[in-house]
């Protein structure tokens, strides 16, 4: 079963309630639609030069996070 | 921010506690093993209980409970006998189980009594006590490999922080620190005593390399590896900074490791945050001072310990080196950081990445699964920060290149400057350049 879009969702929450100075302004998936064993990649945009990179494995882990100035 | 109970679960560690349980699924360094020729019987606190290490006249170790069963005595005054520790009261023996195995006086044939002291495994490695307090049987004590890296000599500085250990080892997880406890308030602090120019006046200085570190930055990562994770800060020359680089910062070894400097690095270091009880912290730093094939290291047949200062006589904290520096801002959040008022930002990422994984590791415990970096048979040697050191790439160990050179001052601005060491270790840095210069020169000639 790949990755449910709840546990990612509970992934990125758990990391956007701590930082709470950065604001979101969208959430875009990677692959869109998760496959079975592979990590997704969410892009948490929270400025028109800043967002954050997470990578989720199919366990639900915060396998890396980036944040990005463009 | 987190929650109040989130906060709890991260910081806890007495017995029943979430993070309690993951950390009694660990090794825990409790001493140096040169404190135990000092004075063969010490109290120890560890994950909130109360408890005595000994080595007795055989040389086996014990850490075993604190009070005498008989009348409640101290075990601290205990007096090491030849396989275990009597109570100086009636002279009650206790083995490295925690059993009494001997009453004098109470006359004989004696019963044997139900009653027992805790008595948890302890094992010596790399001139560190360690013990362990989970449910048995034991794993494997962990080969980290600076404990047993070879051709290197080594020093141990222990202090006792008055704050939770997981505010020690979120200063890990935050690469951007340094700017300003190692940078600004470094140079503010010299230029209070009047020794700015004195300690400061090599471009290569802590302080300015530290202040350097908030500048130009374009990315900040954290990325989960095998044993811990990795962050560090990449740097973009359009934002301000020298040139485009990636500057990795320290490697975090899962649950309380941290290293600075590659292994086989002319210093590299272990800082090791050990609960004592919610409240305070056990804190190590493990040095390791190694040289490269053509030099010799001196031998050393033990493993030297210390205890750097954090504060004068007069009772102000000393903040003009590394440690001090980090000590005090851990003790200044008090004594568990309230994270339900935090404001966290940008800089923080690689912070939430820590935490999260120390969750996701109590959970596994919570579950009945093995945690990260619990081995029920070690390697020979665990390269934590990846594959071992190739010496002949020099320029895998140019990291923290300024720490090569101790003998040119440089040991000031780190603990290692109070270690019974430091002479040595100047004296194997000129050896380590002085062989430098000459394959240098070789390789001049070679090439001509």
């Amino acid at each position: 079963m790949p990755i449910t879009r709840e546990t990612i969702d509970a992934v990125l929450k758990d990391l956007i309630d701590q930082v709470p100075t950065m604001s979101v302004r969208s959430v875009t998936l990677t692959p869109s639609v998760p496959v079975e064993g592979q990590n997704v990649i969410a892009r948490i945009d929270v400025s028109k030069s800043r967002h954050v990179l997470c990578e989720i494995t199919p366990a639900g882990s915060l396998q890396s996070a980036r944040v990005i100035e463009s | 921010m987190l929650t109040k109970e989130q906060n709890e679960r991260l910081t806890s560690v007495g017995p029943g506690t979430p993070g309690g349980e993951l950390m009694r699924r660990y090794w825990l360094p409790i001493a140096p093993f040169a404190e135990l020729l000092d004075n063969p019987v010490k109290k120890v606190r560890i994950l909130g209980e109360d408890l005595t290490l000994y080595k007795d006249k055989s040389g086996n170790l014990g850490l075993i409970g604190d009070r005498c069963l008989h009348r409640n005595v101290d075990m601290k005054f205990g007096i090491p006998d030849e396989c275990g520790l009597r109570c100086p009261y009636h002279g009650w023996l206790y083995n490295e189980t925690g059993n009494c195995v001997e009453r004098p006086m109470e006359g004989a044939p004696q019963a044997g009594i139900k009653q027992k002291l805790k008595g948890y495994p302890v094992r010596e490695l790399g001139g560190l006590v360690f013990t362990y307090m989970g449910p048995l049987p034991a794993p494997d004590l962990p080969r980290w490999d600076l404990l047993v890296w070879p051709n290197a000599i080594r020093q141990i500085g222990v202090n006792i922080i008055d704050c939770n250990w997981l505010q020690c080892q979120e200063n890990t997880g935050d690469p951007t620190h340094s700017a300003w406890a190692h940078g600004h308030m470094f140079e503010y602090v010299l230029e209070k005593k009047g020794q700015l120019e004195d300690r400061s006046s090599d471009n290569l200085h802590t302080l300015h390399q530290r202040k350097r570190v908030g500048v130009g930055i374009k990315e900040i990562y954290a990325n989960q590896t095998e044993h811990g994770f990795r962050k560090g800060i990449r740097y973009s020359k359009a934002l301000g900074a020298d040139s485009d680089k990636d500057q990795e910062h320290s490697t975090v070894i899962f649950p309380f490791y941290t290293q600075t400097g590659k292994t086989g690095a002319t210093r590299s270091e272990y800082q090791i945050r050990v609960p004592i009880d919610d409240t305070h912290t056990y804190h190590i730093c493990y040095q390791a001072y190694s040289a490269p094939p053509g030099v010799e290291a001196p031998k050393q047949d033990i493993v030297p310990y210390y205890i750097p200062p954090t504060h004068d006589e007069k009772g102000e904290p000393i903040l003009d080196y590394v440690l001090a520096q980090d000590a005090i801002v851990w003790v200044a959040q008090g004594p568990i950081a309230d994270r339900t008022t935090e404001l966290l930002g940008r800089t923080d990422i690689p912070i939430v990445v820590l935490r999260r994984q120390l969750d996701e590791q109590i959970k596994r415990v919570e579950q009945g699964l093995e945690p990260m970096n619990f081995f029920w048979k070690s390697p020979d040697m665990i390269h934590p920060t990846g594959s071992p050191p190739d010496y002949s790439k020099p320029e895998t160990l140019i990291k923290h290149s300024f720490r090569k050179y101790y003998h040119k001052g440089f040991a000031n601005d780190d603990a290692d400057r109070y270690g019974p060491l430091i002479e040595t270790v100047k004296d194997l840095h000129r050896k380590i350049e002085e062989y430098e210069i000459k394959l240098a020169g070789q390789a001049v000639i070679e090439h001509a």
